[in-house]
């Protein structure tokens, strides 16, 4: 056995996360860990991996038990982790972050860069991302950057990986690349803890399921024994019925209108309509400009060329400010370099973008803010203890969904969506799909930006699909299918 | 699922381990209180809050620049620039306490505000800006007196400066009314809101709606003004500012005191109650040294120290 918790406990500012966990890890075994947000998954990570350490229980990895331990002492017994935000240094090349703190040397003295560089350039192969070694960081986009998270936890000669939602920004390729890999670790005998939100990878890639509810476990068992349908029985306690509400008609009168939008290198000569009541879904692979037109309608960054018309009426927005006053809202794909701010409490982050709405004399409105704090809590479920503790202790799921309730507050007319479900369950997913759709019945527009087809497909009136910055196909809710978006979006003609 | 709740001990315990430094500052009281006899008299204490008052004022501006995630090392020379100002407006128009106020929250306002726009429009670094003008601000006004000192003459201002209003230095009220007014602004003014946003996460703060540079420019501007408001007490209690040595190392002093009262240098944290603790720490230490007459130069060390300490263990703390 590499791994084997017993009775774990952990709770954080009297809120119990973790109640009495057993659980254990066998040596070649892809042990999956699911559950919906906030049921302690990600806690029990960090427990094995040393950032937290448990109230009450023991752990015994390789056979040897640890009372207590850190970051560093797992490292050394051979747990590496892959976190679902990755930590990198962005002023350091690729290699340097990959092998920071655990350089091979000359001497014990200098660190041995060739030696670095050659063997970050074969895993990043294995991976199928040819970066140069020497490549900096903060030059890297978002999922090439959790690509080197990847890596840097690869590299560490362990024979326990945790890795917390390693897809989760990951093409599909890349995916596929990263599922090699873990199948040649586990004919090594390595033990891997897997957290996913995402049921399909539980049967392809893993061997054992451990569900989690509410900080307790509810059971573990062989994936092969179980069905896709009770699995989800088993992490929302109930039944799922119908995951995508109905795709409701949009009015047809004209709420967003772009033409000619340019943005070089990002993407050029991008044109469409946004109808009252409707949602629309944007996607394409990465690097197709999907996440630079979002900023550039929300005034983030100023077009080159082309023009937007909201109501009919052009406008020129050169600050997110002026896109919040027009009404609209938009929610990053990175909640945390560009979304919360986690030492500030549910209300303040609720409110962030509407305190011009509550408000006398520059003075903030408690109670007013308050209330419509509170309303964005009810209707979005956000699971918090007490809405005045910060943020930074809510679950990943949990933040997400403040993210999208600061734009309830704000009384957004449209809403750009980048990513709106990551890292969010299946239960929350499907109640979110069913707030989405209640938004757009009020007449409101919707910007759906995303990678997961199923969503799109789902969700969406209409798909645009970007392929190198460019609409290359629009498809309806009715034509769409997994393969027809996947084709045009590697931009094959169809 | 977990409905909000409010639970009134665990505000308790949130308001303490929020508030470390005010606890440790009280520990502090009554350690030295039960080890001289001296200490904790009326007389003492009030003189405590005197010698804090010019630095602690000081360090209310700074603390506004600290939340964005910058720093203000100018305030030392913006003090003697005002207080300059403040004194030739005594000497040569007549001014009266009223006027001095005014000299200095404008003067001061003004070359906080060039720090301010030299940082957001000129893309400088807050460290790098405000050393080139803590030199421009201090040796200007050393060429203009030929570095010497500018005296005042006002009766009023003596009594600013060393007088009593109900058995309390009158230097001190300024200082209570600039605290609950720095307090009032971060808690309850969007102006608040924006500012800790800003330092937390400027990205966020910008997607959000804040406009980050006028953000910037108000803080650096409040610094100054409350380096110019500083210098009203200084020139009331010394009656004269010298261009060459007054001021000096104040900038640090203030800093000091704001991260010993629990504000991060990367922003986003830290409260007035706070840093106003942080400054009578500072305060209280060297008047319990002074008493137990150990050498001013010793004193430093143990400045140093002390900041040494309390953030270390702040540090455990968080990390737990």
């Amino acid at each position: 056995m590499l791994l084997q918790m017993k009775g774990i406990t952990k709770s954080f500012y009297g809120v119990q996360v973790l109640d009495n966990i057993d659980f254990e890890l066998r040596p070649g075994e892809v042990h999956a860990l699911v559950g919906e947000n906030g049921a302690g998954k990600s806690t029990l990570a960090k427990l094995i991996s040393g950032v937290h350490r448990p109230d009450d229980g023991y752990m015994v990895v390789n056979g040897k038990p640890v009372p207590l331990f850190s970051p560093i002492e797992a490292q050394r017994m051979g747990i590496s982790m892959i976190y679902q935000e990755s930590c990198l240094v962005p002023e350091m090349s690729i290699a340097e972050n990959v092998f920071l703190g655990s350089e091979p040397r000359w001497l014990g003295l200098f660190s041995n860069m060739m030696k670095m560089k050659r063997e970050t350039k074969s895993i990043l192969r294995l991976l199928g991302m040819p970066l140069h070694p020497n490549t900096k960081v903060k030059d890297l986009s978002m999922s090439e950057h959790h690509i080197v998270a990847i890596a840097k936890a690869l590299s560490l000669k362990a024979n326990i990986f945790v890795m917390d939602e390693p897809t989760a920004s990951l093409s599909d390729s890349e995916r596929i690349r990263l599922f090699g890999m873990i199948r040649r670790f586990k004919a090594n005998g390595v033990g891997i803890v897997y957290i996913t939100h995402r049921l399909n990878e539980i049967f392809e890639i893993c061997d054992r399921v451990t569900v989690l509810r509410d900080g307790k476990k509810v059971l573990t068992s062989n994936v092969n024994e179980l069905s896709e349908k009770e699995l989800v029985k088993q992490m929302v306690g109930r039944e799922l019925t119908q995951i995508f509400p109905p795709i409701s008609e949009p009015t047809g009168v004209e709420l967003l209108r772009v033409e000619n939008l340019t943005r070089k290198p990002w993407f050029e000569k991008i044109d469409f309509k946004l109808n009252e009541g409707e949602i629309l879904g944007i996607t394409g692979l990465m690097g197709s400009g999907t996440e630079g037109l979002a900023k550039t309608i929300f005034g983030e960054v100023k077009p080159e060329s082309g023009k937007v018309y909201w109501h009919r009426q052009p406008i020129q927005l050169s600050t997110p400010r002026q896109a919040i006053d027009t009404g609209f809202g938009y929610v990053n794909r990175d909640r945390i370099e560009s979304g919360l701010f986690m030492d500030m409490n549910v209300y303040h982050n609720l409110t962030i973008a509407s305190l011009k709405k509550i408000h006398r004399y520059h003075l903030v409105h408690e109670q007013q803010e308050h209330h419509k704090a509170l309303d964005a809590i009810i209707q979005l479920d956000i699971k918090t203890h007490d809405p005045e503790q910060e943020i930074k202790f809510l679950s990943g799921g949990n933040q997400q969904k403040v993210m999208l309730g600061k734009w309830l507050v704000a009384e957004s007319d449209l809403y750009i969506l980048d990513e709106p479900t990551r890292g969010i369950d299946v239960a929350s997913k499907s109640e979110l799909y069913v707030l989405l759709h209640e938004l757009v019945n009020e007449g409101k527009g919707m910007i759906v930006i995303s990678s997961d087809m199923s969503e799109l497909i789902g969700l969406c009136n209409r798909i645009l699909v970007m392929h190198e910055g460019r609409i290359v196909n629009e498809i309806t809710h009715e034509e769409a299918t997994q393969e027809r978006i996947l084709q045009a979006a590697s931009g094959i003609r169809g | 699922m977990q409905q909000p709740t409010f639970v009134t001990t665990e505000r308790y315990q949130r308001w303490f381990s929020r508030n470390k430094i005010f606890v440790t500052l009280i520990i502090l009281v009554f350690l030295a209180s039960i080890t001289s006899d001296y200490f904790w008299t009326w007389n003492n204490i009030m003189n405590v809050f005197r010698q804090a008052s010019v630095i602690g004022m000081i360090a209310l501006g700074v603390h506004f620049v600290v939340l964005i995630g910058k720093l203000d090392l100018s305030v030392g020379s913006i003090l003697v620039f005002s207080g300059a100002i403040i004194l030739w407006g005594q000497n040569l128009f007549n001014f009266d306490i009223p006027g001095s106020f005014l000299l200095g929250a404008i003067s001061g306002i003004l070359l906080g505000s060039l720090n301010g726009i030299i940082v957001t429009y000129g893309r400088v670094p807050s460290f790098i800006t405000t050393l080139g003008t803590m030199f421009i601000y201090r040796y200007f006004m050393m060429w203009v007196a030929d570095a010497g000192a500018i005296s005042g003459s006002r009766i009023s201002h003596t009594f600013l400066g060393h007088g009593y209003w109900l058995g309390i230095p009158v230097v001190v009220f300024p200082l209570i009314l600039a605290a609950i007014s720095a307090h009032f602004l971060l808690s309850r003014t969007l102006f608040g809101r924006y500012i800790y946003a800003v330092g937390q996460n400027p990205r966020a703060a910008y997607s959000s709606g804040a406009n980050i540079r006028m953000v910037t420019v108000i803080a650096f501007a409040l610094s100054g003004m409350a380096a110019g408001l500083g210098a009203v007490l200084e020139t009331a209690r010394l009656n004269s500012i010298s261009t060459a040595n007054s001021g000096v190392y104040y900038e640090l002093d203030a800093i000091a005191a704001v991260v010993l009262g629990g504000a991060s240098l990367r922003g986003g944290k830290g409260t007035i109650l706070g840093t106003v603790s942080g400054v009578l720490m500072f305060s209280i230490l060297n008047n319990y040294m002074n008493l137990q007459n150990v050498s001013t130069y010793l004193q430093g060390v143990l400045k140093g120290l002390l900041i040494f300490l309390v953030l270390y263990r702040q540090n455990r703390l968080r990390e737990e």
